[in-house]
């Protein structure tokens, strides 16, 4: 897509911790689904008296995926108060960073090469939910606390992605890295990660570059609706400024929400309404200052990277950056594969294809994570070795997958009960072969009058008699040789 | 029994030899709180006393919990400030936005006291959200001064000091967060203790200025102070702010006396404007008291005495305009309706927060403001490194400081309540302690125009002993804190 002017997105990534309980108190942390209400105690519900404490592992993921980004780790930082009124904060201000995050200037590759700056990460606790409803004519809305004092982390990226395809592979391979470190699941279904998009628009105009303020798009929660409403925005700022539209004398930036439905961005909050949090540090807690020794020790046990893995995977293993790119976007899936290598080091390649093909396909069709493969790494190569060897068609070896998935068993053995084992004595295969030329003259006519694809329809018939367990390149060799033979 | 024991350590031997019961002497407290007439009692809780003090009388049946003998505060009547949450009892914070409120669990330190056996008579009046001096900014109308009715009793924990010195309670806990322990008991006579910052957990405590808060107690005498102080301080996981130290055995350090101490006198503290005669000699005669005991008296020098006051009421309203964000009329307390939700929440604290609780808000909301905060709030922290930079100087040098409490003694009810100034200024000696954090205690030391006079004991953080072996040497030396309202005598 061409645009006469040019777009400047950076992106504030919200992501909720994996963490067992929450930021500030022993409550679990897993709050998607929980009845309303039901993960709460005086310190997330904000009760007069209750104090936080803030929760290590939290802040250890927080460290890691600032380790990961590529940030530094300032000796000094804490936590402070942001102050604002709404019903679902409890106690009237957040507790986050204001001037010392966590994690500073840090950095993201994009796989063009690309590096998106990530200018901080800081920790947060996440904010209870609405629900608005209707009862009678009268309008209520009812809070749920479940969600309150989640841990979030927030990750702000400087203003370096120039479109939206590049703004939803930041996004991507963020969550991608996230999810490697152990940081975050990031379940977008589950609100686990939420992005507000800062884009605004360069151009020229009169031989000079003009470059009006942005507009922050806040809260979006799926990658749809990021492409969506970034691209919306950006057009109607455009239109706005050639229409001489109220952007032309704008000096601050506005906050708009993206309504998915009506597929367009409303005004949230003009410039004139900008918000004074009264950031101030928290009384309640002491300065947090990340030992280097823990520093050090997280970073030691930061996991290779995806971008890193992809890179080994093209290079160690010969798989092509699609089928590389596919298999390291889910850690799991990625050591599933590297398990099932170490097993058959000789055919990495057929490997990646049984799993990018067939397994990924299955894995789709019936929503199973890498945790709910019925059967080990160990027999996936074991079937990839049957087939390689050539004691199995690869019509079977589907068959014997099929197996496998539905009962873990072993594809040995399911090649044993079933008489999946190829055949191999040319003499049988021959005999079909013969008897499927014998039906089809016009086939073999075509063949010789210098139309080698007839061949083609021949495999087919001599495979299904033989009910697929013979290689099919043996069947075209046969083919070609018994009609030379029968003209001879 | 019908006398009311005059100590929690006499208390202790009489229910020990088994003379009294600690249900008689719960219900003695009950009786003697019932017919309270200075306003001190916002709430008694008789059924939770009775059933606490019989569970205390099958201890000492020898049928307690895990056996063992009780504790010393076993079976003790006490009152406690109504800004400490109770579990199943009423917890107001003096507010009408808190009415009714019931805490589903207690603060660390009334766990603490429940597990020593001590029996919690009921809560005591307040200025409202612990702001105020003189408790007459308590929602629930203003707590006299069992000297002379017509005086305030000092606050913010004006009942719990009441509570003690009119013999309806062994000990009162309170809350310090610029004096509301130490002036209080200086202007009733009692002994009224605040310790180190990060000594007693501030779990379930309602907050008012969370850097500057902390809880102590209100005592007939200063080893009283001590027994109570050995229960309530210790680290407690819920509390960030705690420093981990082993608890003090404070009562060990009574009778070393002061011979061969060093103790401060600040110059500053004896030359501030509104100081009356009568407290400077009550105050002058006690350093000449601990003199002859043997300590050695410093002339020493807090220039920045008078920044506290400016420091205080920056960081103290800015702490609590976010701390009582909370009361929203969303999950609990006062509710007033509106036709949308700015409406309600401005309906709600219009209401339910008094005029001093929203002067102090929109104060520290104004620090915290874009374009002030640098100037007010940042620039007091600044101030606050070197008052307490200050503090740490002079304690290279001394072992204690030894000053007036209160400027004052105990002034008319009414006489300030539309001069907060004026008001704020009464604290002038005690807010610098908690500004810096450390440990401060209140001691009777005489009267002055028939009221009495405090004398404020000061050591450096997390050295209560000393502080502790001050007071309890004065304390020995002089008869002050034997000297009770003419009511309570009769």
């Amino acid at each position: 897509m061409t645009t006469p002017y040019e777009l400047v997105i950076g992106i504030e990534t919200h992501v909720e911790l994996a963490t067992a309980s929450k930021m500030f108190c022993g409550c679990k942390a897993r709050w998607f689904g929980a009845p309303p209400n039901t993960l709460v105690c005086p310190v997330c519900l904000g009760l007069p008296g209750a104090l936080p404490v803030p929760n290590r592992k939290a802040i250890e993921l927080a460290i890691t995926a600032g380790l990961a980004l590529h940030c530094e780790t300032p000796e000094h930082t804490k936590f402070d108060r942001k102050n604002y009124l709404y019903p679902d904060l409890p106690k009237g201000y957040q507790i986050s960073q204001y001037d010392l995050p966590l994690s500073v200037n840090g950095w993201l590759e994009l796989a063009s090469g690309k590096r998106v700056r990530i200018r901080r990460a800081h920790l947060e606790e996440d904010t209870g939910t609405l629900k608005h409803g209707e009862d009678a004519g009268r309008r209520y809305t009812l809070v749920d606390f479940n969600r309150s004092g989640v841990p979030l982390l927030e990750i702000v990226s400087e203003p370096d992605m120039s479109s939206i395809e590049e703004a939803e592979t930041y996004v991507r391979e963020l969550r991608d890295i996230l999810r490697a470190a152990h940081v975050s699941e990031m379940r977008l279904e589950e609100g686990a990660g939420r992005f507000d998009v800062n884009v605004s628009i360069r151009f020229s105009e009169d031989g000079t570059t003009v470059w009006p303020p942005q507009s922050e798009i806040k809260n979006l929660n799926s990658y749809q609706a990021l492409r969506e409403a970034t691209a919306f925005e950006a057009a109607r700022l455009w239109d706005d400024w050639r229409a001489g539209g109220e952007l032309r004398t704008r000096k601050g930036k506005i906050t708009v929400g993206w309504s998915p439905d009506r597929r367009r961005t409303y005004l949230q909050r003009s410039k004139e309404e900008v918000e004074d949090y009264r950031y101030f540090p928290e009384p309640d807690l002491v300065s947090l200052e990340p030992s280097r020794e823990t520093v050090e020790s997280l970073r030691a046990g930061l996991p290779e990277m995806p971008s890193e893995r992809k890179a080994r995977f093209v290079s160690k293993y010969g798989l092509s950056e699609y089928d590389a790119r596919i298999l390291v976007t889910e850690t799991a899936l990625a050591d599933f594969y590297e398990a099932a290598v170490a097993a058959l080091p000789a055919h990495p390649k057929p490997i990646a294809n049984w799993m990018t093909g067939e397994l990924l396909r299955r894995m789709r069709e019936e929503n199973v994570d890498p945790s709910g493969i019925r059967f080990a790494p160990d027999a996936l190569a074991a079937l990839v070795r049957l087939v390689e060897s050539g004691k199995v068609s690869g019509a079977s070896a589907k068959a014997i997958l099929v197996e496998m998935w539905q009962t873990g068993g072993d594809p040995e053995a399911i090649v044993n009960t079933k008489g999946l084992l190829q055949v191999s004595d040319e003499s049988a295969i021959a005999a079909a072969v013969d008897a499927v030329l014998a039906e089809n003259p016009k086939a073999v006519a075509d063949y010789r009058a210098g139309k080698p694809r007839a061949l083609g329809a021949l495999v087919g018939p001599v495979m299904k008699l033989m009910g697929g367990k013979v290689d099919p390149a043996v069947v075209n060799r046969l083919l070609a040789e018994r009609i030379a033979a029968s003209v001879s | 029994m019908s006398a009311f024991p005059r100590s929690i350590r006499e208390a202790a031997a009489v229910l020990r030899r088994r003379e009294t019961s600690a249900l008689e002497l719960a219900e003695l407290a009950i009786a003697r709180a019932r017919a309270d007439e200075h306003n001190a009692r916002l709430h008694i809780a008789e059924d939770h006393a009775r059933a606490q003090a019989r569970s205390v009388d099958e201890w000492f049946a020898g049928r307690g919990p895990g056996g063992g003998s009780p504790p010393t505060l076993a079976g003790i009547p006490w009152a406690c400030k109504d800004i400490i949450g109770t579990k199943g009892v009423v917890t107001t914070a003096g507010s009408r936005i808190l009415e009714g409120y019931v805490p589903p669990y207690s603060a660390t330190v009334v766990e603490r006291l429940d597990a020593t056996g001590a029996v919690m008579i009921g809560k005591t009046n307040l200025d409202e959200f612990a702001m105020g001096s003189s408790t007459e900014n308590s929602a629930f109308g203003a707590v006299k001064n069992p000297w002379r009715a017509d005086r305030v009793p000092g606050g913010s924990s004006g009942g719990s000091a009441v509570a003690v010195a009119a013999g309806e309670a062994l000990f009162a806990l309170g809350t310090d967060t610029g004096g509301s322990i130490r002036q209080p008991a200086a202007l009733c006579g009692v002994v009224g203790m605040k310790p180190t910052y990060g000594r007693v957990p501030r779990w379930g405590v309602v907050a008012f200025a969370s850097s500057l808060d902390q809880v102590g107690p209100f005592t007939n005498t200063v080893e009283d102070a001590a027994i109570v102080c050995e229960t309530i301080f210790g680290k407690d996981e819920r509390d960030a702010t705690m420093v981990d130290l082993p608890g003090d055995q404070l009562r060990r350090e009574l009778d070393k006396g002061v011979k061969g101490l060093r103790l401060g006198v600040p110059k500053e503290y004896f030359s501030v404007k509104g100081m009356e005669r009568g407290v400077e000699k009550a105050v002058r005669d006690a350093l000449g008291v601990l003199e002859r005991e043997g300590a050695t008296l410093v002339e020493v020098s807090l220039s920045l005495t008078d920044h506290g006051l400016a420091v205080y009421y920056i960081i103290q309203p800015a702490e609590a305009s976010a701390n009582l964000a909370r009361y929203d009329g969303v999950r609990y307390g006062l509710r007033v309706d509106g036709p949308d939700l700015l409406e309600t929440y401005r309906r709600t604290r219009g209401k339910g927060f008094g005029p001093e609780v929203k002067r102090r808000m929109i104060l520290g909301t104004y620090a915290l403001s874009a374009g002030y905060y640098d100037a007010y709030y940042v620039k007091a922290q600044k101030v606050r490194t070197l008052i307490k930079a200050e503090y740490d100087r002079v304690f290279e040098t001394v072992d204690a400081l030894v000053t007036p409490t209160s400027p004052t003694v105990a002034f008319a009810l009414g006489a300030k309540v539309n001069d907060p100034l004026a008001m704020y200024l009464n604290d002038v000696f005690t807010l610098p302690v908690n500004i810096a954090g450390l440990p401060g205690i209140s001691v009777p030391c005489g009267l002055s125009e028939g009221l009495p006079v405090g004398l404020q004991v000061i050591a450096n953080s997390y050295q209560e002993s000393s502080m502790f072996r001050v007071a309890a040497a004065y304390e020995r030396a002089t008869p002050h804190h034997l000297a009770r309202p003419e009511q309570v005598a009769a």
